[in-house]
């Protein structure tokens, strides 16, 4: 079992603040009952008691859900990142939308949807210029890299794998700078899970193995993993070589769903993380106390975001509660 | 021993275990109110109308610094430094400055764990708002052991300078003359 840091009383203000808002958590039951009703009207009379009531406005596409939800997530996190002694915890749950958002300025393009997390409007119009070195490390590098791949014309694919392989040593480094052993061992799980699936995904697309090698390695203290993984083209064989719980987690998506394997896995590792993170609840006052509240909410997120949007896209309530995630309370 | 030198250094020790109580009362009650006040203005920020109930989980580690003054206060009354007279031995002194150095550790510890068992009941009131009652409860037991020092503080002061022979310095000093 991994322990948890000392009491550290400089992260006693916004674990105070976390205890509070921890109690206006959604319960499971909450999720259950909204992904029942079969009239979306009854599903947004529900949703007047959560903590999205003052956006309810009839008449909103599964479109604007998406981004109403995205934007409170985003909102939340920023609030108690800007309490954080180490905003790093905060970051590690937003910085995808920075990825995102550069992704879109290295093609050229001025108009960014993502929310901001590290990175300013006006830092991505200037990259979107041409001028990356306005950008902080490792963003600058990863934007050079991924605008001499478009310039030398080797396809967007490619500069999706760079910018999916400087997200995730970002991330890993993100989790390495906080002084926890839960916060560094969530963050590696993280990263290696979303490295599997994105490994998987790409290689399904038809990259050679040896193309991803070269872009995704090194990853921090997860090469050797990722290594091993690539040495086997099949996603079947890559258990024997993942330790721990991941390993087992792959074994598992296999055993249960046929020809969705990949899905089945992030849905799992994603529980798996939310399970991990949750030990931190024991923490009255270090990172682990808000790695643990923001992972519950990314949960909620994931939860609220797929039934409205799923249930304004006329999607079944049945077909949605097996992607639902465990969110604890 | 030197007459002067004796009720100097009586006075030193007096006032070293007075000092000690008190420094590492205040001290730790600082620390401890600190932590707990970090911890609840979070809590507030969110909830400002459970101000009242967070109060007193936030006062509570004050209390060793006040348990503190006390122990120093008595040493002072006892030996005479309030007075101006010490009337002390330099044996009784030093054993008072080890019983303050004692019970400001105690002091000192239980304050700085009090504020922390503060701090975790005042995270379960915020989440919890009817869980006021008992989570006060808990922080209140780690005062026990501050009690329990301040009475042996004060149990022992009172022994050591009960004017048995040799307690007080005019008979210390006079005993060799009497021999």
């Amino acid at each position: 079992m991994i322990a948890l840091t000392p009491f550290q009383s400089e992260w006693g203000f916004v674990c105070g603040r976390v205890s509070a808002l921890e109690a206006r958590l959604l319960s499971p039951e909450f999720f259950q009952t909204l992904v029942s009703h079969s009239r979306v009207e009854d599903m947004m009379r529900q949703l007047q008691e959560s903590p999205l009531r003052e956006s309810v406005v009839s008449g909103s596409d599964w479109q604007d859900w998406s981004g109403i939800i995205d934007g409170f997530f985003h909102t939340l996190v920023k609030s108690i990142r800007s309490d954080c002694p180490n905003p790093a915890v905060a970051n590690i749950f937003i910085l995808r939308d920075d990825y995102l958002n550069l992704k879109l300025a290295v093609t050229g393009q001025t108009d960014f949807p993502f929310a901001e997390a590290m990175l300013s409007r006006e830092q991505l119009r200037d990259a979107a210029s041409g001028d990356a070195s306005v950008l902080p490390a490792p963003f600058r590098e990863t934007a050079e890299e991924a605008r001499a791949a478009i310039e030398e014309e080797r396809g967007h694919t490619l500069v999706d794998v760079i910018l999916d392989a400087a997200y995730l040593r970002h991330l890993l480094a993100l989790g390495e700078s906080v002084d926890a052993p839960l916060v560094r061992a969530y963050a590696a799980d993280r990263v290696a899970s979303r490295a599997l699936v994105a490994l998987w995904r790409r290689l399904k697309s038809g990259i050679p193995a040896r193309t991803m090698q070269q872009y995704m390695l090194p990853m921090g203290s997860l090469t050797p993993l990722l290594a091993a993984v690539l040495s086997s083209a099949e996603p079947a064989n890559w258990a024997e070589a993942i330790p721990g719980d991941l390993g087992q987690l792959l074994r598992q998506a296999f055993e249960e769903a046929a020809g969705e394997e990949a899905q089945r896995f992030d849905d799992l590792a994603a529980n798996h993380l939310v399970t991990m993170a949750r030990r931190g609840q024991g923490q009255v006052a270090g990172p682990e106390r808000v790695l643990s509240f923001l992972r519950t909410v990314a949960s909620e997120t994931h939860n609220m975001k797929l039934i409205v949007c799923g249930r304004l896209s006329r999607i079944e309530g049945a077909a949605l509660k097996q992607r639902m995630r465990v969110a604890h309370v | 021993m030197d007459s002067q030198l004796s009720i100097e250094l009586a006075r030193a020790f007096a006032f070293a275990g007075a000092a000690l109580a008190f420094c590492l009362g205040g001290w730790g009650s600082a620390r401890g109110i600190c932590t707990a006040a970090q911890v609840a203005t979070g809590v507030l920020s969110e909830k400002p109308g459970l101000f009242g109930r967070l109060l007193v989980m936030v006062a509570l580690p004050g209390t060793q610094g006040f348990y503190g003054f006390i122990i120093a206060f008595m040493m002072a009354q006892r030996t005479g430094l309030i007075g101006g007279t010490v009337t002390v031995s330099p044996s009784t002194g030093l054993a008072l400055a080890l019983v303050g150095l004692g019970a400001g550790i105690v002091q000192y510890f239980s304050a700085v764990y009090q504020g922390q068992a503060s701090a975790a009941g005042i995270a379960l009131v915020g989440r919890r708002e009817d869980a006021a009652g008992r989570a006060i409860l808990f922080p209140a037991l780690v005062e026990t052991y501050a009690v329990v020092a301040l009475l042996a503080a004060i149990l022992f002061t009172l022994w050591l300078t009960n004017n048995a022979e040799g307690a007080n310095v005019l008979q210390y000093l006079a005993a060799p003359a009497a021999q």
